[in-house]
């Protein structure tokens, strides 16, 4: 009996290990993560991401929002603020990729009612680094931008 | 330019535009006593629309906001990432100076009819204050404010639900005079804020 628990949690061990095998130099890593209480249907989340290697944030997703949208803003030559989607932000290697306001965000659609001080989990899908999951705290609405 | 109700010229937004990017670039020079926003010179003159506030009454923009220092700004409730932060920061600004907020007003018009609606803007702005004062009306109104406010007419993209609405990105403030010395891009610090407000709330000429 108590050997087949051993090989059991040494295959589980074993599995774990092969999984990671995979996972070449481990994912990228993920910093200050945030999102704005929502105010509305939907929310931004925020953070800052570094890796030894180049990868590529290609898809998000949380028990909290019905979608996760990789979206940028950007202000035109007449000062019109747009949003849009994008497939995915390249993350080079040993080069910080920021997402703040006014630029990158991860759009969190259909929002719950989320208050200030929760922390939620976000999972990220990194182009080669594969699946995995952050927290992310949740701040006043206009705590996401860095203060002076 | 002064004339109420003229759009901006490209010439006039050309101009905005390289002194956003001369801001951006300099990050902001914190002298005191200067403001810090993008300066508007000539000052213009506060403009004159009617759209409905969230209560269902119409609102008078220019007659409304008489003999205070008001902050005009266009967004929409879907817009989750520069809107609610221009709108916390100066509700943080208004709370920190209660003697500031007792002759402020500020103002949200929502650039999207088709989606938000009076109940909602005003469930949205109270996150913030629920002294916010929230404006809707049909598009053609929305589009006579945005024009005699001299920014571009807000237009929607994407289709679908989800779509986003393309709208300008910056406050315009008016001193109690009545007169509009200088507008906020997105990015506009805190710091930056407190500062030009206390400037402007002291300008109060008769205009």
């Amino acid at each position: 009996m108590r050997a087949r628990v051993v090989l059991g949690v040494m295959a589980v061990l074993g599995a774990v290990v092969v999984a990671c095998d995979d996972r070449v130099g481990g994912p990228p890593e993920v910093s200050d993560a945030r999102v704005g209480a929502p105010t509305g249907p939907n929310a931004a989340l925020y953070l800052n991401a570094e890796g030894a290697e180049a990868d590529r944030l290609v898809e998000a997703r949380s028990s909290v929002a019905s979608e996760i949208q990789i979206h940028e803003s950007t202000t035109g030559d007449d000062g019109t603020t747009r949003m849009r989607a994008v497939d995915g932000l390249d993350l080079r290697a040993d080069e910080t990729l920021v997402l703040e306001p006014g630029g990158y965000h991860l759009m969190l659609i259909d929002v719950e009612r989320l208050q200030v001080g929760d922390e939620i989990d976000v999972t990220l899908v990194w182009e080669n680094a594969g699946v995995w999951t952050i927290s992310a705290q949740v701040v006043e609405p206009g705590d996401t931008m860095s203060h002076d | 330019m002064v004339n109420v109700g003229c759009p901006m010229s490209r010439t006039t937004r050309l101009v905005i535009l390289a002194l956003v990017l001369a801001v951006s670039a300099c990050g902001g020079n914190l002298a005191s006593g200067e403001l810090q926003g993008v300066v508007i010179d000539p000052p213009q003159n506060k403009p004159t629309f009617t759209l409905t506030d969230t209560d269902g009454n119409p609102y008078e923009f220019a007659s409304a906001t008489e003999g205070k220092l008001t902050l005009l700004y266009f967004g929409y409730l879907n817009c989750p990432d520069i809107c609610p932060v221009h709108l916390a920061q100066i509700a943080e600004v208004l709370d920190r100076s209660p003697e500031l907020a007792r002759n402020a007003e500020v103002v949200f018009v929502s650039v999207d009819p088709g989606r938000d609606s009076r109940e909602e803007i005003r469930s949205f702005l109270d996150n913030f204050d629920p002294r916010f004062i929230g404006l809707t009306g049909t598009e053609e109104e929305l589009v006579t404010a945005q024009t005699a406010a001299g920014v571009p007419p807000a237009t929607i993209s994407g289709e679908g639900e989800g779509y986003t609405v393309d709208h300008a990105g910056w406050v315009i403030a008016y001193a109690p005079d009545g007169r509009n010395y200088a507008i906020y891009p997105f990015g506009t610090r805190q710091t930056q804020w407190s500062n030009d407000l206390q400037i402007l709330a002291a300008r109060k000429g008769t205009g």
